[in-house]
């Protein structure tokens, strides 16, 4: 109301007048206001009353009257203790000193009284969850967690032992302690946080405060756990508030708790490094009197600290012994060793921390006994990589494969017991699956999800290595998934650094023997066998397969797993005999597991085909196959990209039986569906279609075995197998051999040749055939000479009874005797051939095709034209 | 505090909403408040302080809890208004404490100066002061505000004047007539009802 306004400046205008004139200011206005003349009336007696009324508060009055009310608001009685007077408090409440009501010995206990305004609902809930862990962290350093409740109004409360002590850094200057003890004692608290850490109790608050030594010198930890008790849930992007705890002061906050992302062991690092840093220079790594909450917020993030030995310089020396305070000594002792513990301790990136408290410890251990420490040694290729930032989800591809690697990790935790890490890394994967996806902006393409998938997992895999923001033992996890993922999409070659790198990394986390090794382990080895190393792939199999034996961890999908792999490792050395009776084992094995008309058995039964396969046992393979085909459509549709497998499988059956019609039908059937499901040129669609060269060839359709062999060469080299690229390569120089068309037969004997030796795999049955194509190739181009050395290399270590074994040996034998006929050894020419078509009739039998065609498939070498001439369009 | 809709950090608050929204000033102090009485029971807990330093611990609690660099023009203003009520409540909800403890103890009208003593003393005075600046409040609103900031708040005349957005005469006037207001309305025989 305008008049009301009026008042204030009336009344200061009658103010500055003298009392006469005053009366008479008040009579005129009273004449058109008379409410108002009164009002003012009765405000310039009552200011004349005392002017200086409400002049300051009673400054004294009010601080004791705050004092008395904080001893009013004490309870008289929280849960069995009986409070006798505050001792503290902090940003989270206050923190009374009570003592058991009832009870023959005086306990004293610290109550924290956790302040009004929090969800006591969920700290409750999350006590009760915790309490036996948390309870249970009984350690000589760590101040107990007793009990814990709400009062009638809704505050929850935390008993604790209670600690007479001071805070580490204020002791330590108060007694003047030199580098070598404040280090001693350091070490002492690293261990400890070690020991609640391997509770799986990370601490999130450390700092001096919390860190009491005692009247005795004894280090006690305070508030363990207790700061995840109190954590806030939610998933938004949030500053430090005020009802967290986070809302204290950040000084002793890593940088991804200031970004609100989850903590990790490497987070209580951090603190520990800082509190290391205070201790070494007295003054602390980023704040300064005069920043504000923003810039220490934004140095803790951003701006790498002084090293300590610099800071030394500039600090206050008063608080440490002369010895140290001499600027030159203190900065000589701190430089190297020190300043590289505590800049790793302090490092932005969470993996680039010390992996573990007792890392940190080790290493300060090292120093003072003077032992090289790790923290040098290690080079900091250091690549900004971007951190994570936590998005708002939008639009989330909905590719199976990521989601799959968010359950694939959460599997992957499949330690019993670690059910609060795998929140944490679950939430930590999730997080990085968001924020891989927000950055990868994936190609619209009409080639489907397949292709969208790979590239974002290529991606994952890049950030997986240079990420710094995840931890280490989730890193190595992630790796693990990202090459399984990466293998399931064809994608050997980036799928082998990584497993690679994840193994190593296990490794150094959990030890050479630990079950953890085994998983990664795992993915190694299918790794290797996918790029076809197989001597890699059956070593990495048996050494997680050993681990798991010794752990005693049988019965199990992961031990299952690796004796697949060995197995087929096995197979691809040759090692038929052993790889069938792992092969009869794993089938034991998951029947127990799953049950064996579980459709989980299918891949059992498959791989078992596979190994009475190798062992030229065609019949039972068939069975095999077939039992894992009924099995399979149990729960999978006909075009299943696993019936393509399975179709190959009895394809490959039915032509060592020579059962050449239904071989091809069933090829064909395979390959179509491989064709469809995989993509023409996926590494199945390219097995199946050596396959079916060789049938072509043994049904003697040179031409149709030379188009589906070029095409699988090709595919397979795109791919990156070598290993069956080189198989393809051998049988279609032999094909081109029995074109004549020599030139281009070297060229892919050669290129077989050259592939097996770069994967190591000169024992590869393969190996000898492709070294006997090459060699009957040069000498039908003339290069006799280097053709005689090479045949001569091969056989010279056949042991006897290996000569029957293989096929594609048997071929080799063929080979050579057409070489031998070539320079006019008849006679050898004759034994060689009389080998080869045993061979073929023991593996194959007298009447199946290839036997019957041995010594007529290459022809003569005078003879080209004949070869040139159409093919017999049917089998003979 | 409604926590449905999640705690958005006080600069949010800051930013979305003008100074004068009732809603972010309710919120503001409830933040606030808490905040301040842990500042105080620190500050008291250090036996040498024996002083109410409030404009310092208000200081201290705004840098605490407001990102500066993302706080919108004017946050401050808005802190230390909501500072200075939540003040003047931790002083009444103490003396209420402590009034309900001593019940049917004697109303003694004393000056609110410097000579006052008691806890006791001051306690009452504080409760019958917050009945006649809710009384003003109602008439004058801003001139209540003045109140606030000037004598809860512990701030000068030129705080006061940027807090609550108005000439340093303005506030020099309003706080003589609030003064006098008030002291009227104490010592009236039966203080109730409009000037």
């Amino acid at each position: 109301m305008a008049d009301r306004e009026h008042i204030s400046i009336v009344l200061e205008r009658l103010l500055a007048m003298p009392e006469s004139e005053q009366r008479a200011e008040l009579k005129r206005i009273a004449r058109d206001d008379p409410q108002q003349a009164a009002e003012l009336e009765s405000l310039l007696a009552a200011h004349q009353a005392n002017p200086d009324f409400l002049g300051t508060i009673d400054a004294d009055s009010a601080v004791q009257l705050l004092d008395e009310d904080r001893r009013l608001l004490m309870p008289g009685r929280v849960g069995d203790y009986r409070l006798l007077r505050e001792i503290g408090h902090g940003g989270l409440g206050v923190v009374y000193l009570g003592e058991r009501v009832e009870g023959d010995f005086e306990q004293q206990v610290a109550i924290k009284l956790i302040k009004h305004g929090m969800d006591s609902v969920t700290i409750l809930r999350r006590f009760q969850n915790e309490r036996r862990i948390l309870a249970s962290l009984e350690h000589p350093n760590i101040a107990r967690l007793i009990d814990g409740g709400m009062l009638d109004d809704g505050r929850p409360w935390f008993a604790m032992e209670y600690i007479r002590g001071e805070p580490i850094t204020r002791w330590c200057n108060r007694k003047q302690l030199g580098f070598s003890d404040r280090l001693r004692l350091f070490e002492q608290v690293c261990r400890t946080v070690q020991f609640a850490h391997s509770r799986l109790i990370i601490h999130r608050d450390l700092k001096p405060d919390n860190i009491l030594v005692t009247v005795t010198g004894t280090i006690k930890l305070l508030d363990f756990g207790i700061a995840k008790l109190i954590a806030e849930e939610d998933d938004e992007l949030t500053e430090l508030t005020v009802a967290g705890n986070r809302a204290m002061t950040p000084e002793y906050a890593a940088p991804e708790q200031i970004r609100g992302e989850p903590v990790s062991v490497a987070t209580d690092v951090y603190a520990l490094g800082v509190v290391l840093y205070q201790l070494l220079t007295g003054i602390h790594p980023f704040r300064s009197d005069t920043s504000s909450r923003a810039e220490l917020t934004d140095a803790i993030c951003n701006t790498p600290p002084p090293p300590p030995s610099k800071a030394f310089r500039m600090s206050d020396r008063s608080d440490l012994p002369a010895s140290n305070a001499h600027h030159g000594s203190g900065y000589k002792r701190l430089k190297g060793d020190l300043d590289a513990i505590v800049l790793t301790a302090l490092a932005k990136a969470p993996a680039r921390r010390y992996v573990s408290a007792e890392a940190l410890a080790e290493d300060i251990h090292r120093h003072r006994y003077d032992i090289p420490i790790r923290a040098r040694r290690r080079t900091f290729a250091y690549r900004t990589g971007r951190f994570i930032t936590r998005h708002r989800v939008g639009v989330l591809a909905t590719s199976v494969t990521m989601l799959g690697l968010v359950v694939g990790l959460t599997a992957a935790l499949w330690q019993a017991g670690k059910a609060r890490e795998q929140a944490e890394a679950a939430l930590q994967s999730r997080d990085f699956v968001i924020s891989l996806l927000r950055e990868t902006n994936p190609v619209r393409s009409d080639e489907g999800v397949e292709l969208r998938a790979v590239d974002l997992l290529r991606h994952a895999a890049e950030r997986v290595k240079t990420s710094d923001d995840i931890s280490a033992d989730l890193q190595a996890r992630l790796k693990i998934v990202l090459t399984e993922a990466l293998l399931d999409l064809g994608q050997p070659n980036d799928a082998l650094p990584l497993a690679q790198l994840g193994v190593a990394r296990l490794h150094d986390l959990y030890g050479a023997d630990s079950p953890e090794v085994a998983d990664g382990l795992y993915a190694l080895a299918r790794t290797h066998a996918h790029l076809g190393n197989a001597g890699d792939a059956a070593q990495a199999a048996r050494n997680g397969r050993l681990i798991m034996e010794d752990s005693r961890r049988t019965g199990t999908l992961l031990y299952v797993r690796l004796l697949g792999i060995e197995a087929h490792a096995l197979n691809l050395l040759g090692e038929s005999v052993k790889a069938l009776a792992l092969r009869q084992r794993i089938v034991e094995e998951r029947a127990l597991i799953v049950g064996e008309n579980d459709p989980r058995m299918a891949s059992a039964h498959y791989n078992l085909g596979t190994a009475h396969y190798y062992m030229n046992d065609f019949a039972a393979a068939e069975q095999q196959y077939r039992r894992s085909g009924e099995l399979l459509q149990k729960q999978a549709d006909e075009m299943h990209p696993r019936m393509a497998n399975v179709h190959h499988g009895i394809g490959a059956a039915l032509k060592g039986q020579g059962r050449l019609d239904a071989a091809e039908a069933s090829l064909l059937e395979a390959k179509a569906i491989a064709d469809r499901r995989l993509g023409p040129t996926s590494v199945a669609a390219s097995e199946i279609g050596t396959n079916l060269g060789i049938l072509y060839r043994d049904q003697g359709r040179l031409q149709d075995a030379q188009v589906i062999l070029r095409d699988a060469t090709h595919a397979l080299g795109q791919v990156g197998s070598r290993q069956r690229q080189a198989t393809a390569q051998c049988w279609l120089a032999l094909v081109l051999l029995a074109l004549g068309e020599y030139p281009e037969a070297l060229e892919q004997a050669s290129a077989a040749r050259s592939n097996l030796e770069s994967i190591g795999s000169s024992t590869h049955p393969h190996y000898d055939m492709a070294v006997s194509a090459q060699a009957l190739a040069l000498a039908r181009t003339g290069e006799l000479d280097q053709a005689f050395d090479l045949a001569g290399s091969v056989f010279g270590k056949w042991p006897e009874t290996d000569l029957a074994s293989y096929r594609p040996r048997a071929e080799a034998m063929e080979l050579h005797a057409r070489l031998l006929a070539d320079i006019g050894s008849t006679d050898a020419a004759r034994e060689w051939l009389d080998l080869a078509r045993r061979s073929f009739a023991s593996m194959l039998g007298d009447n199946h095709a290839r036997t019957l065609m041995a010594g007529t498939v290459y022809p003569d070498r005078h003879n080209r034209e004949e070869a040139r001439q159409p093919d017999a369009s049917s089998p003979p | 505090m409604d926590r449905a809709d999640g705690w958005r950090t006080l600069t949010q608050l800051l930013s979305e909403h003008s100074p004068n929204d009732r809603e972010v000033l309710d919120r503001v102090i409830a933040l606030a408040y808490d905040e301040l009485r842990h500042l105080a029971h620190r500050q008291l807990s250090d036996k040498r302080n024996l002083t109410l330093d409030t404009t310092g611990l208000v200081d201290e609690a705004y840098l605490k809890m407001v990102d500066q660099e993302n706080a919108p023009l004017g946050s401050r203003a808005i802190f230390f208004g909501a500072a200075a009520r939540a003040m003047r409540q931790v002083l009444v909800d103490a003396a209420r404490r402590r009034g309900r403890l001593k019940r049917g103890g004697d109303q003694l009208r004393v000056t609110l100066n410097e000579d006052s003593l008691s806890a006791d003393g001051f306690a009452v005075e504080i409760l019958e002061l917050n009945d006649a600046l809710e009384r003003l409040e109602r008439h004058y609103p801003r001139q209540a505000q003045v109140v606030e900031c000037r004598f809860f708040g512990g701030m000068s005349t030129e705080e006061t004047a940027q807090t609550l957005e108005l000439s340093r005469r303005s506030v020099v006037r309003d706080w003589t007539m609030a003064r006098a207001w008030l002291f009227r309305e104490m010592h009236r025989p039966e203080s109730q009802g409009d000037g």
